[in-house]
């Protein structure tokens, strides 16, 4: 980034709407808390993947239509696999909250100028549809807690389930968004 | 902040694309997913539903209809610090959620919002969203293409239009506030409001005199006539116009120049007091012609007089682009004014060619008037370059040698200072019209 790209981003940090500064500052939290969520359910931090994950929220931020946010969720989730032992732990709700909430509020901060104001109808959509998605987030933990209550070291034939269900969603989701 | 849609920026071709937070719920999701199955990590599963969960939705409702935008300017004409509407709509955008317009701002104008954007949610029956457009200066410009971005559920996927070509808009200079008591040089025409010294078919009372054959009846003064038992009728002064010539130097453009809200150029104060001046003559039936030097393009503007003709002077004053022909050798066409015409130069003075053209009709025997329109301050002191300010001060040092040079050989030089500005030079060639000249023929 030059000196004009650097003035450039800083005009526009500076001309940035209310609205689209509350998204974005959603933005650079969601990811650190959903870190913070995994160093207390495995008792262990690192200062550094905490740096890390700051640094790519803090971009994504600034610059939400990149790849910097895949590249967030893949540390968080890598972050929460090697620290987290216990799989019943309920910090599990927080950080799948706080990654969604970060996808979600990345998505929303590229509707839109910077500066321009978000209409009522449309906050109204996105903070109904977010709680669905939360909503569904917590079933989920529902889901898995009930079915690691008897069997917390796996079972085989959930596993050919959850694969099937894996690939039949994937193809249909390819045939929807790539073939047309 | 980068703007939404950046990507979209290049594209040959309008379509519903997928943009990079599908992508990310996509493979954000199906990677934690594999990873906790093939780990056994149904936790690893929890935090990949918010991002299935929303990759599927945004899938499911993938966005079917081909968006048709439509923009309309209010106006194609405006006068300074007036403002116009530029509307975008959009329809048949089925499966679209959020329509944001952006309309690229040109050089002195305004827009509201200021950001240049505006978002709204689709409806089923369209939507149209306003901008709303202030020019702060004269000149002709194009406004637009304005750039509609549709996006559909979660900002999954997103059609962008190609955006349709740039509209004219032609900004009228606003005329200077400006007002002449002095009466008419040579008023020679039939058809003005000016009071000719000859008796004649007119409004202006001149005497009641015995009846003449030719006299109309209606113009019989009864009372007059009913005492004396003589006929007598009222005679009149005839109403005559003049011509006005003005003639507009656009070699240079000195001076910054922050449209009707700010500080004047030089051809700012040219353009604005041409038009008043226009504005004053036309209004009293006065024909005015125009003709601009120094500006790309013929434009010359033939004598006429009314409203309609006020109009077309500003859109001629509205086209000029300082400084775009410097062909000009100072000579000037005599033979297509009027020897009676009373010419009305304005300009900076920076260039030797305005005063060489004064000169030249000077001599003709023409009544010239030389409005000095170089803005006020323009030597002050430069924080960047502290050799400007020394150099104005020698460039006007020899103007004022020049001026004194033509005011010599009779052509009057007053600075433009709104109303009155002409009063007294006016006064003063009416006087001198009745007395002899020497003139070059």
């Amino acid at each position: 980034m030059n000196s004009s790209d650097l003035e450039g981003t800083v005009a526009q940090v500076r001309a940035v709407g209310r609205a689209q500064a509350v998204i974005r500052l959603v933005v650079a939290l969601a990811p650190m808390v959903a870190v913070g969520a995994s160093f207390a359910a495995g008792h262990q931090q690192s200062w550094w993947v905490m740096v890390a994950v700051a640094a790519c929220s803090v971009s994504c931020a600034v610059r939400p239509e990149t790849n910097v946010g895949l590249l967030v969720v893949v540390i968080v989730g890598w972050c929460w696999v090697v620290t987290v032992d216990d799989l019943r732990t309920p910090w599990t709700l927080v950080a799948a909250v706080a990654l969604g909430v970060f996808h979600m509020s990345c998505a929303a901060a590229t509707v839109g100028h910077p500066a321009s104001p978000w209409s009522a109808p449309m906050r109204a959509r996105w903070v109904r549809r977010s709680a669905i998605v939360i909503g569904v987030t917590a079933l989920a933990w529902l889901a898995e807690l009930g079915l690691t209550a008897d069997r917390p070291g796996g079972n085989a034939a959930l596993l050919l389930i959850a694969l099937l269900s894996l690939t039949v969603v994937t193809l249909i989701l390819r045939a929807r968004a790539v073939g047309r | 902040m980068t703007h939404s849609g950046s990507d979209a920026i290049g594209e040959t071709t309008s379509a519903w694309r997928p943009t990079l937070a599908h992508l990310r719920a996509m493979a954000g999701g199906a990677l934690l997913a594999l990873v906790a199955v093939l780990g056994r990590r149904p936790d690893l599963l929890v935090m990949a539903t918010p991002l299935l969960a929303i990759a599927i939705w945004t899938t499911w409702s993938r966005p079917t209809g081909e968006p048709v935008v439509g923009e309309r300017l209010g106006h194609n004409s405006v006068r300074e610090g007036e403002a116009t509407s530029w509307h975008v709509d959009v329809s048949s955008a089925d499966g679209g959620e959020d329509i944001v317009a952006e309309l690229a701002v040109p050089s002195f104008s305004t827009i509201e919002p200021a950001s240049g954007a505006l978002c709204a949610a689709n409806q089923p029956d369209g939507v149209r969203l306003s901008f709303t457009v202030r020019s702060t200066r004269w000149g002709r410009r194009t406004l637009g293409p304005s750039r509609v971005m549709v996006t559909g559920a979660w900002a999954g996927f997103r059609w962008t239009s190609l955006g349709q070509p740039a509209k004219p808009i032609t900004t009228l200079p606003m005329p200077a506030v400006f007002d002449a008591k002095a009466p008419a040089v040579q008023p020679v025409g039939l058809v003005g409001l000016t009071r000719s010294t000859r008796p004649g078919d007119g409004s202006e009372f001149a005497s009641v005199r015995p009846f003449q054959s030719g006299d109309r009846l209606r113009r019989i003064h009864w009372p007059r006539s009913l005492r004396t038992g003589t006929l007598y009728v009222t005679s009149t002064w005839s109403d005559q116009d003049s011509h006005v010539v003005l003639f507009i130097d656009a070699f240079s453009d000195v001076g910054p120049t922050e449209g009707i809200d700010g500080r004047s150029s030089s051809m700012d104060v040219t353009v604005r007091a041409a038009a008043a001046i226009a504005e004053h003559h036309l209004h009293r039936g006065d024909r005015v012609s125009m003709q601009v030097v120094g500006s790309r393009g013929v434009l010359r503007v033939p004598p006429a007089t009314g409203r309609s003709h006020l109009r077309r002077v500003l859109d001629v004053l509205a086209g000029i682009e300082p400084a775009t022909d410097p062909r000009d050798g100072g000579r000037v066409n005599v033979g297509a004014l009027a020897a009676d015409a009373l010419v009305v130069m304005l300009s900076p003075l920076i260039s030797p060619m305005a005063l060489q053209r004064a000169y030249t009709l000077a001599m003709r025997g023409m009544a010239v008037i030389v409005v000095d329109t170089l803005p006020l301050g323009i030597s002050e002191h430069d924080d960047d370059d502290p050799f400007v300010s020394l150099a104005w001060r020698i460039r006007l040092l020899e103007r004022s040698r020049e001026m004194r040079r033509i005011q010599q050989v009779g052509v009057a030089v007053v600075p433009w200072r709104g109303p009155g500005s002409l009063d007294q030079v006016l006064r003063d060639l009416h006087r001198r019209s009745g007395a002899p000249r020497l003139a070059r023929r």
